[in-house]
């Protein structure tokens, strides 16, 4: 068996996946949070929010996107 | 040659192989055939399939349109075709087929989701996660089938699809052609030799993509994000379907947002640990549709039509105390008859109706005195034929009973539309 079977993938430092993680994170607290009445969000501005965050979420990884290639 | 043989399609055909089909049974069959060309194509026992799509008959019908659906997509022999595929001339290979069920189950989740709950719309997101997770384990590429959508609506035979990127060769100490095979220490790759594989039509990116695959078959190694975006996705599906039985006291709606955003948050916590170890192939797209589904729960509960209704929907209330309610439509045309409600002399009844898209109708009795408010954001209000136009029309005014009556009842009537009209009638 030679080094090159042996050798596993260097990953490197995503931060499109760390925005998008974040992200989606705070959709899903924000979100719980109103279904058992600590905050009260709007459903209008949820939209724009989200629309906007989304948008922004995958100028982020369109940016970064060469940081998802894997090096051998 | 066999065009029916059980086995896999991933769409990667030679030229001189035939597209797989998809053939309903001959033998064995309990109705057409079916589940039982179903279990042959997929290995898995046709009783199972058969459970599948009784649950889904049960749980709302959607069953049935799915079977006749794959009974005219799947021929009894294939070389005559199926009936669909002879009328609209075209070939449907076993993907194709498959990808046209699925595709028609997940419709099935949306039209049932509003109309029979969480629950029902649960159980046939469990048919279609059982599918799923069977299709992966026997090494089905989901992915794949995704990105071959419109190729196999449009009816496209495999011999359509372009070929599979070939695999090297041999060993990876192959020599290149006219090289000799002690050139290469033990264990190297001939990259001239790995490189003249490849065909020149693969754009740069594609064929980095294609080079990466080809040597994680030659080193038999696996990516590490394949492990872990299955592993977040089967731990959302299971995180939100925990939340049904825990929260089983609150209403549908607030089940299905708790649901989603546990499995959001198990999708989140899958894209942070993909930022520094292995790559959640799908996540983003999982979270997306996850967030896009909470924000529409936000938006049905923001406009105060939880628990509303689709379709053409009926109330015709003859109980006083029952009749005071807020009836609620999300969408669709609502009749609201009310004349014949029991009501004593002088006595007093509010009822409240909202629709958030559509059209509702209201019929009052002639003998009650109505207070009447009623609004609508972008739509007309009719009272008695007498049309007040919106965006934002509102009638406030009170109907004097048809016939004069000493202490008449009353009926305080609040009418609340959005996007659509609102119309007031007596009973003559």
């Amino acid at each position: 068996m030679n080094d090159d079977q042996n050798r596993s993938w260097r990953h490197r430092f995503d931060p499109g996946s760390l925005i998008a993680g974040l992200f989606f994170l705070a959709v899903a607290v924000t979100h719980l949070l109103a279904v058992f009445g600590h905050v009260k969000i709007s459903g209008t501005a949820t939209v724009s929010a989200l629309l906007g965050g989304l948008a922004l979420v995958m100028i982020i990884r369109f940016l970064t996107r060469a940081r998802r290639r894997d090096m051998p | 040659m066999d065009l029916h043989r059980p086995g896999r399609d991933d769409g990667h055909m030679s030229e001189d192989t035939p597209p797989v089909r998809l053939t309903r049974a001959q033998e064995g069959r309990l109705i057409s055939g079916v589940c039982g060309g179903l279990g042959r194509y997929t290995g898995i026992d046709p009783v199972v399939w058969r459970v599948g799509f009784g649950v889904l008959v049960l749980a709302s019908g959607w069953g049935i349109l799915l079977y006749v659906v794959a009974a005219l997509l799947m021929p009894n022999d294939p070389r005559l075709g199926a009936p669909i595929e002879r009328l609209i001339r075209r070939r449907f290979d076993a993907g194709g087929v498959l990808t046209i069920l699925g595709l028609l189950l997940g419709l099935g989740i949306l039209v049932n989701l509003p109309q029979h709950g969480v629950a029902t719309s649960l159980s046939i997101v469990a048919v279609l996660g059982l599918a799923v997770m069977v299709a992966q384990g026997r090494g089905i590429s989901i992915g794949q089938i995704v990105r071959g959508i419109p190729e196999r609506l449009q009816g496209h035979s495999a011999h359509d699809f372009p070929p599979p990127p070939p695999a090297p060769a041999a060993s990876p100490a192959a020599p290149a052609a006219g090289r000799p095979v002690d050139t290469l220490p033990p264990g190297a790759v001939d990259l001239a030799a790995l490189g003249q594989t490849l065909p020149d039509t693969y754009t740069t990116s594609y064929a980095a993509e294609v080079d990466d695959r080809v040597m994680d078959r030659v080193y038999g190694r696996r990516r590490p994000g394949a492990v872990l975006g299955k592993t977040t996705f089967y731990l959302a599906l299971l995180a939100g379907c925990l939340m049904i039985p825990i929260f089983s006291g609150r209403p549908n709606d607030q089940i299905l947002e708790i649901g989603a955003s546990v499995a959001l948050a198990v999708v989140a916590g899958g894209l942070l640990i993909s930022t520094w170890y292995g790559r959640g192939r799908g996540l983003v797209v999982a979270g997306t549709l996850l967030s896009l589904t909470l924000v529409g729960t936000s938006v049905t509960s923001d406009a105060g039509l939880s628990g509303g209704r689709f379709g053409e929907v009926r109330w015709r209330p003859v109980d006083p105390a029952q009749a005071e309610q807020t009836y609620k439509m999300i969408a669709g045309d609502g009749r609201l008859d009310l004349t014949d409600l029991a009501m004593a002399p002088g006595q007093r009844v509010v009822v409240h109706a909202e629709v958030g898209a559509g059209r509702l109708r209201v019929k009052l009795p002639g003998t009650a005195q109505v207070e009447l408010s009623a609004s609508a954001g972008l739509g007309d209000v009719t009272v008695d034929h007498k049309v007040t136009s919106g965006p934002r029309a509102k009638v406030s005014q009170t109907l004097l009973p048809v016939t004069a009556t000493p202490r008449p009842p009353v009926i305080e009537l609040h009418l609340r539309g959005r996007i659509g009209d609102l119309e007031v009638s007596r009973d003559e």
